[in-house]
């Protein structure tokens, strides 16, 4: 469909449209035939003689990049869904469009592949009449679902408003109700048009561009109007303040507020930033601040986005979304703005967390400063791909939301000539706790300094709220408290969290009195994260846990006080809280949504029952079963086979995370002890009073 | 007043290169590793070292708590004054102002002056300086995130000590150990008529810290 937009503009020649996927331009999206990055491009339309610039940004579909999804949706007002008239409304178009909605970006509706109705199905006008508005109807639903009351009425989409269009990207042809009357083409003429071979002459008739440009530039909103009510949901500083009020307004001649949703590297230009400019002029030479690395940066170019291609413009106004070059600092999520103390935009919310990890190594070590680059610029990209160093083994660990994310991320890597050796894919767990423990006491290194600490599980809301990024360590102590108190907190502790860890810890701060504490505040803050980061039972992450400092007592000397001395300390009363409160290992559980011909019913039962999975819902829709259900994400790495194989490829599945839940208790010990083993630990985890300390 | 490790032998090598006539070696042991005031690991070979440099040692075992460490150094110094008619105190204090204002209050108390050669060096130049003077260093316990078992026993050389200010400086610890990160034991220096050798020694670990029990050495020529 991208291409079909670009035709129009006269990038690329007409006929090649279809074919040329210009905006799938890597190499991998090309031979997978789908979107994996997220690619940008801005489109000069006139409509009615009057010129309009339309930003667009063309999204991955496949579920192990739902990420990338996420992030483009900040930076648009309205959105152009795409559904598959054969295929339907699918679990997907559901978790994009509830995206799109809870950013407030208007939705319009592209119903794609009528063909296949035609050629394959060889329904009569009748017929595909009757699937168009069954999808129309799927589709509203999920907006009277997913918006918020007051956008619900006026955001539902109709042919006859002329927010629905249909036709086949790969023929190009499309239209909506109004072109549909005024170029007096109807569903028979279609249909006829295929019979006969004609589709040549409904191209020409209604070229595809036509219908979907005539569609954004009628329905969707201009930034300044979209600004006005997209600004307070997605943005949470104060709307009378001078950036406030130059947001709403997205006026030119306010601070440059822009909030950055992709970065790329190049291997020319280095670091591109490319986000939304809600406010002020953005130009070549500026010198900006990154709220959230706290730091500053000096804007070589500006450029917009064709394609591929980047075009330098020396200066962008508000509303646009222009790619910076030489912010080597900013990660997709920054917020970039004139002035300092901005608000930073909320961190955006990712739908997915890593759960599959692969150990990687250069096949000659001395590739490997090669390697590490490679994944460095792999994870700068890509937000949702996570590499880590074992610290005990050594090895290159890189996660990522499935099986395919890796794939490709590894195939990523051998595109740049680099031979590698991989792993068979592990599961990532989560370490917890199922009852409070403590308080216990630990010695720094050196003996002149002690803390007391306790654990207690974590209420799942406050879990939510952080693993979300709705809590988290960039807020100021006032929100954290207010927000704290509306979930019942006492106002004692929620006036004092000290850190949060973002797998879903806090660390909070009971002591009353102790002198020097404000001086070790941030070595205890690191001793907290790094117990979170290496869990004691296999070095996992912890969630779930809420950890208390209710005494210590400190050397009244600095130099016997150090990080060196505080990290080892708190961590080690930690880890004996840990152990001592009944320790469990979470595992991500996923969810199964399949799409099968009603035959293969029982055998994707079968499937999931034994791979210690379940059935939560079957439903027969038109010509196949809808199955839904759970899977521990450890059980499914041969599933692709087994499922295929069982089905005769007949079933059509994929594979979202769905939740952490706690591994059965038969099967922890065993677990614990192979999870050590492949992090060359020793097979049995510590006890509690390996960290105990007498007095 | 001397521990046996780095610190309190190089002071003592300043003293004696600066005209300082060193009449006694003053060495308090502590009960156990809580000790806030005085060094522990090792400290029980300073008699030796003392013969190895032909100084009087004036030895006591102490308390762990500050207040008993105190009142045994007030005695211990008061008999030294007596004994050998001490009127300069030296001490191989570096960065901490604790050990140094105790120290200093003590004396001031019985009318001793202090020397305290070592005060605000940085530690990597300390480390170096020691080295480029042939002394011969073992790490005999250590106490800081960073520093692992593979460090007890250990003599320092050209790569320890590279090695050493790298994890202090990632870890952010005192290279010179003075903040308690790690406890040295003086084998061999300029000052020494004779070596000390390490026999027979093992390693006693402790989650995150730990020391070097030694349980046989003995002064070799040199």
């Amino acid at each position: 469909m991208s291409d079909s937009l670009l035709a129009a503009c006269g990038l690329l020649s007409p006929s090649m449209a279809g074919q040329a996927l210009a905006l799938d331009y890597m190499e991998e999206e090309q031979k997978r035939q789908m979107t994996i990055k997220a690619a940008n491009i801005s489109l000069y339309y006139e409509y009615e003689n009057k010129p309009y610039v339309i930003n667009l940004i063309d999204t991955p579909g496949h579920i192990d990049f739902t990420g990338k999804v996420t992030r483009s949706l900040r930076a648009i007002d309205g959105a152009i869904v795409v559904v598959d008239a054969v295929e339907g409304v699918m679990t997907q178009t559901e978790t994009v469009t509830r995206q799109a909605l809870e950013e407030r970006v208007r939705p319009v509706l592209y119903i794609n592949k009528i063909d296949r109705l035609i050629n394959e199905l060889k329904l009569s006008p009748q017929g595909v009449q009757e699937v168009i508005v069954r999808i129309i109807k799927d589709f509203n639903r999920l907006i009277e679902m997913y918006a918020e009351p007051e956008y619900r009425k006026a955001w539902k989409v109709s042919f006859s408003n002329n927010n629905v269009a249909l036709g086949s990207a790969k023929h190009r042809w499309g239209f909506t109700l109004r072109v549909a009357q005024e170029k007096g083409i109807k569903f028979s003429d279609v249909v006829a048009a295929y019979k006969e071979g004609n589709v040549e002459e409904l191209r020409k008739t209604v070229p595809l561009h036509e219908a979907i440009l005539d569609m954004v530039v009628e329905h969707l909103p201009s930034p300044p109007i979209a600004q006005k009510y997209r600004i307070p949901k997605i943005w949470h500083g104060d709307l009378s303040s001078e950036v406030g009020k130059a947001m709403l307004e997205c006026d030119d001649d306010g601070p440059v507020v822009m909030c950055i949703s992709n970065v790329t590297v190049d291997p020319q230009a280095g670091v591109v930033a490319t986000g939304r400019l809600f406010s002020g002029v953005i130009n070549a030479g500026d010198t900006v601040h990154l709220i959230g690395a706290r730091a500053t940066g000096r804007v070589q170019q500006v450029c917009i986005y064709m394609g591929p291609y980047r075009e330098i413009v020396g200066s962008l106004p508000a509303g646009n979304i222009p790619a910076l070059l030489g912010l080597d600092k900013a990660r997709a999520g920054e917020t970039i703005a004139s002035i300092p103390d901005v608000v930073p935009f909320e961190a955006v919310r990712y739908v997915t967390e890593p759960v599959v990890t692969i150990a990687i190594e250069p096949k000659y070590s001395r590739d490997l400063p090669k390697l590490v680059d490679v994944l460095n610029k792999l994870t700068i990209e890509d937000p949702n791909l996570v590499a880590r160093i074992d610290q005990e083994s050594g090895e290159y660990l890189l996660s990522g939301i499935g099986q395919v994310h890796l794939e490709i991320a590894l195939t990523l890597i051998q595109k740049t000539g680099l031979e590698i050796i991989t792993s068979p894919p592990t599961v990532i767990y989560r370490e917890s706790i199922r009852k409070p423990a403590g308080p216990f006491m630990a010695k720094s290194p050196n003996r002149h300094n002690r803390v007391y600490i306790s654990v207690e599980p974590l209420d799942p809301q406050i879990v939510e709220l952080i693993t979300s990024g709705k809590l988290n360590d960039t807020m100021d102590r006032r929100s954290i408290a207010k927000l704290l108190r509306s979930y019942g907190w006492p106002a004692e502790e929620a006036r004092n969290v000290y850190g949060i860890d973002p797998h879903g810890c806090i660390f909070v701060d009971r002591s009353k009195g102790v002198q020097y504490l404000n001086e070790v505040r941030d070595y205890m803050v690191s001793g907290f994260i790094s117990a979170m980061d290496d869990g004691p039972l296999t070095r996992e992450y912890v969630r779930g846990v809420k950890v208390n400092l209710e005494n210590a007592e400190l050397h009244s000397d600095p130099a016997h006080r150090g990080p060196a001395q505080i990290i080892p300390m708190v961590r080690r009363a930690i880890y004996a809280g840990l152990l001592s409160a009944d320790p469990i290992l979470l595992e991500p559980i996923m969810k199964l949504v399949a799409r099968a011909p009603a035959e293969m019913v029982g055998v994707l039962t079968k499937i999931l029952t034994s791979r210690r999975g379940r059935v939560l819902s079957i439903e027969q829709r038109e010509y196949v079963v809808h199955v839904e259900g759970e899977i521990p994400a450890a059980e499914t790495f041969d599933l692709a086979d087994v499922i295929r194989s069982s089905t005769s490829g007949k079933a059509f599945w994929s594979l979202p995370f769905s939740r952490w839940a706690p591994v059965p208790s038969s099967l922890m010990p065993k677990l614990i002890r192979e999870i050590r083993q492949r992090k060359g630990l020793s097979p049995e985890p510590p006890r509690p009073e390996d960290f105990m300390d007498r007095e | 007043m001397f521990s046996g490790g780095k610190d309190s032998l190089f002071a003592l090598w300043t003293a004696m290169h600066q005209g300082y006539d060193v009449s006694c070696l003053i060495t308090l042991i502590p009960k156990s590793l809580e000790s806030w005031l005085f060094h522990y690991p090792a400290v029980r070979f300073a008699v030796l070292q003392a013969e190895a440099m032909g100084i009087p040692i004036l030895i006591r075992r102490t308390g762990d708590s500050a207040t008993r460490g105190l009142r045994d150094l007030r005695s211990m110094l008061k008999k030294a004054v007596e004994r050998f008619d001490v009127d300069v105190v030296v001490s191989g204090v570096l960065a901490s102002d604790y050990q140094r204002t105790l120290v200093d209050l003590v004396c001031e108390e019985l009318k001793l002056r202090t020397f305290t050669p070592l005060w605000g060096k940085r530690g990597e130049l300390l480390l170096a300086e020691v080295m480029s003077l042939g002394f011969s260093v073992m790490i005999v316990g250590v106490a800081a995130e960073g520093l692992t078992k593979k460090w007890l026993g250990r003599v320092l050389n050209d790569e320890a000590i590279e090695e050493l200010n790298s994890l202090a400086s990632r870890y952010r610890f005192n290279p010179a150990g003075e903040g308690g990160e790690y406890e040295t034991l003086v084998l061999d220096a300029p000052i020494f008529k004779k070596r000390l050798v390490v026999e027979k020694a093992r390693p006693v670990w402790m989650g995150d810290s730990g020391y070097l029990e030694i349980e046989e050495a003995y002064l070799a020529t040199k």
